[in-house]
């Protein structure tokens, strides 16, 4: 095959490399997505909630390194560090809710939009008094040297990126298709008051949201942070490309965000290597991606326009 | 003496400046139905929201089964939340049906039991629906939204049906339905009430449905009650028949 002059084994090349960015952009987005879903508001603090888990991931790992003690031990402790910081961004995500949206509910639009930027701000400024504005390497907890696949080179983070990515996102939508509590949050995004009518408590179910888009984009923070390390704003920018992937897909829906995040990696990728769009500039292409999207399907490409019959 | 169900003293609701309730007393015995009839914005959605708690009472109190359900005062044990006072045996059909659109009519009557764990009692609940409503078992696997009106109303009843309530509110089942399937969802209402042992408060437009099919009926205007009297003589009522019944 022979794309826009492309040789095959770059080609996968470019493809692997789109498909892991996008995952991690489909982690993010699920966050913001699930959340608009059931508030019809973005959480503008939802990068933070990802940079707070990753520093507590970060700091147990470090707490319990030690090389001398093989590579299983990395790998384990690598694995409960991943755990503790969902469960740290999970916990930080429902507190946010409850003290600075909850009160806010009944309050116009632009209330909690504001309160969560203001939430972003604090934290990333509570996160620079406390670890510091340097950036701090998050050791790979395995041997990164690329191995060659199909004469392109790959990594077995990205591997790992990959694997987590896909186990993350079909465990979630198993759990919103299938179980109790998912349909539960199905109920509540589509008719809040009706669903609290069939006995859901509402707000559980919103704190449920919370902790699982929080602990989701806490996973995508330590991956990103074993590449690009930790720091107080690690959660910014990826978390903008974030929620551009969210609108693309059509904001409030999963499959939307799953779907988004990869097209956007892709993009991002291919865009460099086809249109030729310098490194520098590669930020460019997802927010004109955003703007193509708003003038075109502001609806995003995945939203079906089903209305309820009167 | 029969026994007070439902009871409402001295309810008042406001949006902010608008009393949308003004002082509202009303009660409903065990196994009756019971219909509120009134024009526009007279306030029946308010009462029925606030009823099941989705909207707050700024006086007054309701009692379900003898116990505060809902209370104007800060005494959190007379304020249940709405998941509470559906677990305690109240379904509301609301106004517009609610059925969730995108969620299949199987999945629509699985939510109406959220509350119930066991599977198999679920699963029997509803073939029941199925058997009292055959075209949602045609349509099970269909999205609700893409079901015809009368469809979604059948839905809505029975998904409220699927909690087993002691009591059943219904929002304007009515609204927006031709003649015909108008005169079948009533039927319906009647064999629920029959059949099912559900004590049935029906809000609506139109009143001679709705008065034909009650016991008892109460008038609503702007907030407050009325008239209050046998639905038989309702429906004899000059008033009732200038106001309501186009007579
Ligand atoms: N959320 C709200 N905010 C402000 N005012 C409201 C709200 N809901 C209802 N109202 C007002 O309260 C009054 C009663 O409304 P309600 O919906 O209870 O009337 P209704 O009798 O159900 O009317 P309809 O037959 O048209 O459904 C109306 O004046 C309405 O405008
Ligand atoms: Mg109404």
């Amino acid at each position: 095959m022979n794309l826009f002059n492309i040789p095959s084994n770059e080609l996968l090349q470019h493809l692997i490399n789109g498909l892991t960015l996008g995952a991690i952009y489909s982690l993010i987005a699920l966050g913001y997505t699930m959340v608009y879903g059931i508030l019809k508001f973005i959480n503008f603090a939802h990068g933070e909630i990802l940079m707070a888990g990753t520093y507590a991931g970060y700091y147990f790992y470090y707490f319990l390194y030690d090389p001398s003690k093989g590579a299983a031990y990395t790998i384990g402790i690598f694995i409960a560090a991943l755990v503790i910081a969902m469960i740290a961004s999970a916990i930080l995500g429902v507190v946010i809710e409850k003290v600075a949206y909850k009160p806010l509910r009944k309050a116009p639009r632009l209330a909690p939009l504001l309160s969560a930027i203001g939430v972003s701000i604090i934290l990333a400024n509570l996160a620079a008094l406390f670890f510091g504005t340097k950036s701090k390497k998050f050791e790979y907890p395995f041997n990164n040297s690329s191995m060659d696949i199909g004469g392109s080179s790959i990594t077995p983070n990205q591997l790992m990126i990959l694997a987590v990515g896909l186990i993350m996102m079909a465990g979630l939508k198993l759990f919103v298709d299938r179980t109790r509590l998912g349909k539960a949050m199905r109920a509540t995004s589509q008719n809040q008051p009706v669903a609290a009518l069939m006995g859901i408590n509402v707000n559980l179910i919103i704190s449920l949201t919370f902790a699982i888009g929080s602990a989701l984009a806490a996973v995508a923070g330590v991956l990103i942070a074993l590449e690009y390390k930790v720091y107080p704003t690690m959660g910014t920018m990826a978390g903008l490309k974030a929620f551009i992937a969210a609108v693309v897909g059509g904001i409030g829906n999963i499959s939307g965000a799953m779907l988004g995040g990869i097209i956007l990696g892709l993009l991002e990728t291919f865009g460099v290597v086809i249109l030729g769009i310098p490194q520098g500039l590669k930020d460019t292409i997802a927010f004109s991606v955003l703007i193509l999207i708003l003038l075109l399907r502001p609806s995003g490409i995945l939203m079906k326009n089903i209305r309820e019959k009167v | 003496m029969t026994n007070k169900i439902l009871e409402l003293k001295d309810v008042r609701v406001n949006y902010g400046n608008i009393q949308a309730l003004k002082g509202v007393n009303l009660n409903v015995a065990e196994g009756e139905i019971v219909s509120l009839i009134g024009a526009n914005g007279a306030g029946k959605s308010t009462l029925l929201k606030s009823i099941v708690g989705l909207e707050s009472l700024t006086n007054g109190n309701i009692t379900f089964n003898g116990s505060s359900i809902r209370d104007a005062g800060k005494n959190r044990k007379l304020n249940l939340p709405t998941d509470k006072i559906i677990a305690s045996g109240i379904s509301l059909v609301p106004e517009g049906r609610g059925v969730f659109p995108e969620m299949t009519v199987l999945e629509n009557l699985e939510m109406g039991a959220y509350l119930l764990r066991d599977k198999a009692e679920k699963k029997r609940r509803i073939e029941e629906k199925y058997e009292m409503f055959g075209i949602l078992r045609d349509r099970r696997k269909q999205l609700a939204g893409s079901l015809s009106g009368g469809e979604q109303q059948m839905l809505a009843i029975a998904r409220a049906l699927m909690s087993s309530p002691k009591l059943l509110l219904l929002d304007e089942p009515a609204l927006g339905l031709a003649p015909l399937i108008i005169q079948n969802i009533f039927a319906t209402i009647s064999k629920i009430s029959r059949e099912e042992k559900v004590t049935i408060f029906l809000v609506e437009q139109n009143a001679k449905m709705a008065l034909s099919i009650s016991d008892k009926g109460y008038v609503m205007e702007t907030g407050n009650i009325i008239l209050e009297d046998l639905s038989s003589n309702l429906l004899e009522n000059p008033k009732v028949k200038a106001a309501y019944l186009g007579e």
